[in-house]
């Protein structure tokens, strides 16, 4: 097409106009052939009549004619259409070429706005959008959680079930469901020093087929290989497992692997990434049926109910309503739960089954950062709002500059809805060159927070999938249009160009308090994010400070893998115990060693216990037993507050002694006197135990320590059929603990026997995932509130320079009327102040009534805290006279007579 | 016309084209111009060459524009497109290789 094409186009013809064209050249054509035969002497009825005849199907024709028109019309115009988005591209191109600085800040500050919702969604995505890999048909794929009431009264929610129950559930629910199980835990493959830790799971045979996965070599384990009592030992690799340590090679069907403390024939690999449900890739899957090999479990395991680990996966029949089968798997339950215990009891438990989403991130629970990772996900979101704000803004002030060029278009007669297209298509550019740049910062930041903060939900690099690019275009259109759109319509107002003749400077009132309202919306989501920030900082602060009662900067741990070699008889096993013990305090990187019974958020161990009178001990709560050598409490830095701590004293024979914990002193007596009352361990036969002393709170399972009720016995006087080993020995270090862990290792491994191997690491790692969600928190939010608090000082600063910058003029006339300097700098400043104070009032309010939805998630500081608001307030502020300071020295340098001379 | 010769698929298409490389001509003017050059011959009901003539519009193979002829009437007249002559080009070597090989196939047996 021409030149002229693109502003004399192709007139469009209504379906009317294309009818009467067709019939025009039929009608002339049956003219001109009736002359014709005129001519040759046919009367002219005769002559029409056999043109008639010689056309043939006339209606046919007329009606194919018509259509193929209309086609060859449609595709014109979708033509035309295509090459006036192509002239508007390169138009836009050139428009933003022409100002790179406005474009730069422009995308800089939507692509810090797209990263941080690229990141977020990559987490969210897997978290909980994702459907597990290779599973087929994953919304009818249940997990299964066992909810039951304590005699107490709390409620308890677990997955982690007996094999008997779960093939009670799987028996009781075949008419709604299939069943099946699995445990994902850490297991050690290979011997010596050629051991790694990889991520292994115990699986039913019938868990492949539930989900529908195939292996990409050999075959998975079939149903005759996992019958209890004894799985056969075969395992399937993971995909990852078979490149890095196998190299991929086919050959490695049939192949022996030694896993945990048996030697195991590879019989397949699953493909790559197959977690079941899980979200990280799988390294060996062993028959359920197995565990008993490992565990060393008596024969009839699966038919006890006393070790609960395997966890459900079910599989719904068609039609069958997650509502339907939890009914179905409830009662099924209950019988379970009543051949266990008795009717009465079992009805007392009120037992249901949840009927859950097969991501765990979406079922009852839900981890603390899955829960903090959504509450980012929004927090990125009004980032993005923040960066479209200031997006606006700043193409409303282009807007103004561009009024000259935009009124001869508009005179030129281009239609208004090209113009806001071409405007707003500016700005979608914008935001997709911010999306590319905004993928490069999210490649780098989110590499590092998935690793660094989220290594609980296993997240792994892969960041450019699919489902994020889409993600990210999607976000950065969005962001385009909704920046775009307004200063577009503002910019081709029609009364524009009357404006533009007059040569006013300002952009008429609705303009400024537009542009004045974006300032407001800016600040006080600002707000909100600082707000949030200050909140997880105090959170992630006062969850460092809580006193554990273990002094984690200085203590390691280490636990001992026996893998079948730990030595037969109480005995030896005391012997080797007390060698390790030995070894451990000869290292000069120790300072003091002991042995405990259990570890804090690994293994916690309840017994019963009975008062000097043989009652059952009233039940506060679950208390915890711990067994634990001399020196116990020195070590671990858990102080004694009130009577003596366990020593040397209480050896083997001497009179039975313990220490109990503050809060299960005033749980059983709440006057005082704890030291001195004696109760009795397990069985109320046992001696009664004095309680020689009362020490301070120790973290258990959770972080707050206020409700962990504990006692303390000497390893020297343990009920000897409970726990056989010492599971733990705790070293209090010189220095710090990470860079004594290899010595500590290499000593301790040097005493083992055979395939046991020694873990050993720092006692910050057990604590840390507890403090991971706050952690996290803290991290993005600040991380998230600074780029808006950025974001909005550049808009600020923008917007009053600009202002400033238009009403010279007026500065002028202002001066020469003997105004001050200071006076025009207040002027030029409280536009800022007032704004920003407006928008922390808004953004106050909100954040005050989301407060409700936070608390949960804050540790120790109210979602209302003041102090953080007073802040956050204070902050903005400082601010906003930061971003109007050199605008305003600009304004009192105003020379009066250059600034009247202008125009 | 009984006796007249029924068209091979796709040979209207090469005489629409044939008949467009003198010029621009109308339906009527393309119809009357292969009766001509075919004396009869050739049966081509004039609706079916209409329906030609909008499908190869469709194609890019012609242009079809409004004008006058020479008695004054508004008649639309078709245009060969470069596509159109490559087409005709391409079509009548291919017709004349088919064409003599049959004939010689004929004459020899």
């Amino acid at each position: 097409m021409g030149p002229l094409g693109r502003v004399f186009r192709f007139p469009r013809r209504s379906r009317r106009q294309i009818a009467t064209e067709v019939d025009d050249e039929i009608h002339f054509h049956l003219e001109a052939r009736a002359e014709q035969l005129a001519r040759l002497g046919l009367s002219t009825a005769e002559a029409r009549r056999a043109a008639e005849a010689r056309f043939g199907d006339l209606e046919r024709t007329r009606r194919a004619l018509r259509e193929s028109t209309r086609r060859r019309e449609g595709r014109m115009r979708r033509r035309e259409r295509l090459e006036a988005i192509g002239h508007d591209l390169r138009f836009a191109l050139r428009q933003l070429r022409r100002q790179p600085g406005f474009a730069v800040v422009a995308v800089l500050t939507l692509a810090a706005g797209i990263a941080a919702n690229a990141v977020m969604f990559g987490v969210i995505d897997r978290l909980l959008l994702r459907p597990p890999p290779h599973v087929v048909a994953p919304e009818r794929v249940s997990r299964l959680y066992l909810r039951q009431w304590d005699e107490d009264g709390g409620e308890r929610t677990t997955a982690n079930i007996s094999y008997r129950r779960l093939l009670e559930l799987r028996d009781g629910g075949r008419a709604v469901a299939d069943v099946a199980g699995y445990l994902a835990d850490e297991f050690l493959l290979g011997r010596g020093d050629d051991a790694e830790r990889v991520r292994g799971a115990y699986a039913t045979a019938s868990l492949f087929p539930l989900l529908g996965v195939r292996p990409v070599l050999g075959r998975f384990f079939g149903e005759a290989e996992d019958r209890p009592p004894d799985g056969a030992r075969v395992v399937v690799l993971g995909y990852g497992l078979w490149q890095r340590r196998f190299g991929g090679d086919p050959g490695v069907i049939g192949r022996t692997v030694h896993v945990q403390s048996n030697d195991y024939t590879v019989v397949g690999v699953a493909p790559p990434g197959f977690a079941a449900l899980d979200l990280r890739e799988v390294d060996v899957w062993q028959p359920a049926t197995s565990i008993r090999g490992e565990f060393g479990l008596p024969a009839e395991w699966a038919t006890q109910h006393n070790f609960s680990w395997i966890e459900p996966v079910a599989r719904l029949k068609p039609g069958v309503s997650a509502e339907q089968a939890a009914a179905v798997f409830s009662v099924a339950w209950a019988r379970s739960l009543a051949e266990q215990l008795d009717a009465q009891r079992a009805a007392a438990a009120r037992p249901r089954v949840l009927v859950a989403p097969a991501l765990e991130q979406r079922g009852p629970q839900r981890s603390a950062s899955a829960r903090v990772s959504l509450w980012l996900a929004g927090v990125a979101g009004v980032v993005l709002l923040v960066a479209c704000a200031n997006d606006a803004n700043l193409l409303l002030a282009r807007g103004l500059e561009r009024r000259r060029e935009i009124a001869v278009r508009l005179a030129l007669g281009v239609g208004r809805r090209r113009l806001v297209g071409q405007l707003v298509l500016e700005s979608v550019l914008l935001a997709l060159a911010g999306a590319v740049v905004g993928l490069v910062l999210a490649q780098w930041g989110g590499s590092l927070l998935y690793a660094v903060l989220l290594p609980d939900v296993g997240v792994h690099g892969e960041l450019y999938d699919a489902r994020v690019l889409a993600f990210t275009a999607a976000a950065a259109v969005v962001a385009g249009l909704l920046a775009g759109l307004v200063p577009a319509l503002q910019a081709s107002r029609p009364d524009l160009a009357a404006t533009l003749k007059a040569g006013a400077r300002e952009g008429g009132g609705r303009r400024a308090r537009l542009r004045g309202a974006l300032l407001v919306t800016q600040a006080a989501l600002s707000v909100v994010l600082l707000v949030g920030a200050g909140l997880f900082v105090r959170s992630l602060h006062n969850a460092r400070t809580v006193d554990l009662g273990l002094d984690t900067d200085r203590l390691v741990y280490a636990t001992i893998d026996w893998r079948g070699a730990a030595p037969e008889g109480a005995e030896a096993r005391a012997a080797l115990d007390a060698q390790l013990l030995a070894r451990l305090r000869a290292l000069p990187e120790v300072e003091r060693a002991t042995t405990s019974l259990s570890l804090a958020f690994q293994r916690n161990i309840t017994l019963d216990l009975f008062t000097e009178a043989r009652d059952s001990v009233p039940r506060a709560g679950d208390m915890y037993f711990n067994a634990v050598g001399t020196d116990f409490f020195a070590t671990t830095g858990a102080r004694i507050l009130q009577g003596r701590a366990l020593d040397a004293r209480d050896a083997v024979g001497t009179s039975p002694v313990m220490v109990v914990s503050e809060a299960m002193a005033r749980a059983i007596w709440p006057r005082g006197g704890a030291v001195g009352r004696c109760l009795r361990v397990d069985e109320d036969t046992m001696p009664c135990a004095t309680i020689v002393g009362v020490a301070q709170n120790v973290v258990q399972s959770e972080l707050t320590t206020d409700s962990t009720l504990q006692y303390w016995v000497p390893e020297t006087q343990r009920p000897s059929r409970r726990g056989s080993n010492v599971f733990a020995l705790l070293a209090r270090v010189r220095g710090e603990p990470a860079a004594a862990v290899p010595a500590i290792r290499a000593a301790l491994q040097a005493e083992l026997p055979g395939d046991a191997y020694a873990n050993v690491a720092p006692m910050s790692e057990l604590v840390d995932p507890s403090v991971r969600s706050w952690q996290l928190g803290a991290t993005m939010f600040v991380a998230f509130g600074a780029l808006a608090l950025v974001i909005a000082a550049v808009g600020l600063y923008g917007v009053i320079a600009y202002h400033v910058s238009q009403r010279t003029h007026e500065m002028g006339v202002r001066r020469a009327l003997g105004a001050g300097a200071g006076q025009l700098a207040r002027t030029v400043l409280g536009e800022g102040v007032r704004a920003v104070t407006l928008g922390i009032a808004i953004g106050a309010l909100l954040t005050w009534a989301a407060a409700r939805w936070v608390e949960p998630l804050l540790f120790g500081v109210s979602p209302r805290d003041p102090l953080t608001y007073a802040a956050v307030a204070v902050v903005l502020l400082a601010v906003a006279l930061l971003a109007g300071l050199a605008p305003a020295r600009r304004a009192v340098r105003v020379d009066p007579s250059e600034a009247l001379r202008v125009e | 016309m009984a006796e007249s010769l029924q068209l091979l698929k796709g040979t209207l298409d090469v005489l629409v084209l044939k008949a467009l490389s003198w010029g621009p001509m109308h339906g009527f003017g393309i119809a009357a111009w292969i009766e001509q050059g075919t004396a009869g011959d050739l049966a081509v009901e004039d609706g079916a060459l209409y329906q030609a003539l909008h499908r190869m519009e469709e194609r890019a193979l012609i242009e079809g524009e409004w004008g006058v002829t020479d008695n004054n009437r508004r008649a639309k007249f078709y245009r060969m497109t470069r596509k159109g002559r490559q087409h005709l080009a391409a079509e009548t070597a291919m017709w004349e290789r088919y064409a003599r090989a049959v004939t010689r196939l004929l004459q020899t047996a």
